[in-house]
């Protein structure tokens, strides 16, 4: 109910900012995002309506947001993906990079459960899975793969 | 297959699907910034999700904006001719019949709560 009252008014500001962007276009480029925004500001305020009147209504014993265990988790991946993205473009480029990674991430995932056989057999197929779309992709297709300072 | 699928522990699953989805974003434009993009986006897809916000409508969203859009657009300009451009999308019959479908659509799921109300639960 929090979160929903928190979303609702960043969501009016959002629109309200946004509609006042739209006088600067002319008729017909402003007339579809002008009824969208009008549309989401009354869906807001529905939505802001509602969530204070749960939050009157509302029980002590709510459900936490994630648990602390997976949010940790959920962080680690997302931080190794912007931090593959990042390496990827700069340095190992789109090969190594996206076998490194990947191996890392499924390493960590896996915990403690990890066994040998499983993290070899996993390793093998995910760097057949990024050599196929390496080559697929980069020397096929033509399309110009991250690079990095390698190849 | 749809059970052998579901078995899959995430461990296996999520850095393929990670390595799949930073490949199809790159693809679109060869653009690293598309990549940060949709990281970004993702993660504020996941904030939504366990805020409640199902990402189904904003997909739907996503995909059928564009289209409403040069649609809108398109039925304004031809209806310049009229007292009001907007009068175009009354005036037709064909327009009311799409109409009557959306709000019935759009009302159906009260209706159907109702009914199974009144019949105490036993319909799905």
């Amino acid at each position: 109910m929090i979160a929903d009252m928190v979303v609702s008014i960043f969501l009016l500001i959002f629109s309200l900012v946004l509609l006042n962007q739209t006088r600067q276009y002319n008729y017909l480029s402003a007339v579809f995002p002008q009824f969208v925004l009008v549309f989401l500001m009354i869906l807001t305020v529905i939505l802001l309506v509602r969530a204070i009147v749960l939050f009157k209504k509302r029980r002590k014993s709510e459900s936490k947001f994630i648990a602390t265990k997976d949010l940790f988790y959920v962080l680690l991946v997302a931080a190794l993906s912007f931090l593959w993205v990042y390496v990827m473009d700069w340095i190992l480029g789109f090969l190594l990079g996206s076998i490194l990674f990947g191996i890392v991430r499924f390493a960590i995932l896996a915990g403690k459960s990890l066994k040998a056989s499983h993290f070899l057999l996993f390793s093998f197929s995910y760097v057949a899975i990024v050599f196929i779309f390496w080559y697929a992709l980069g020397k096929l297709l033509h399309v110009p793969l991250p690079r990095g300072l390698f190849f | 297959m749809a059970k052998v699928i579901t078995k899959i522990p995430l461990s296996l699953l999520a850095p393929t699907v990670i390595f799949l989805t930073v490949v199809g974003s790159y693809c679109v434009s060869n653009s690293i910034f598309d990549v940060y993009t949709m990281l970004i986006l993702g993660l504020l897809g996941f904030v939504l999700r366990k805020l409640g916000f199902e990402a189904g409508p904003i997909t739907l969203g996503l995909i059928l904006g564009p289209i409403i859009e040069s649609g809108l657009v398109q039925g304004l300009l031809i209806g310049r001719k009229l007292p009001q451009p907007w009068l175009i999308f009354i005036t037709r019959p064909i327009c009311w019949v799409f109409i009557v479908l959306s709000v019935f659509f759009l009302l159906w799921p009260v209706i159907l709560k109702k009914r199974i109300v009144v019949s105490g639960g036993d319909q799905k």
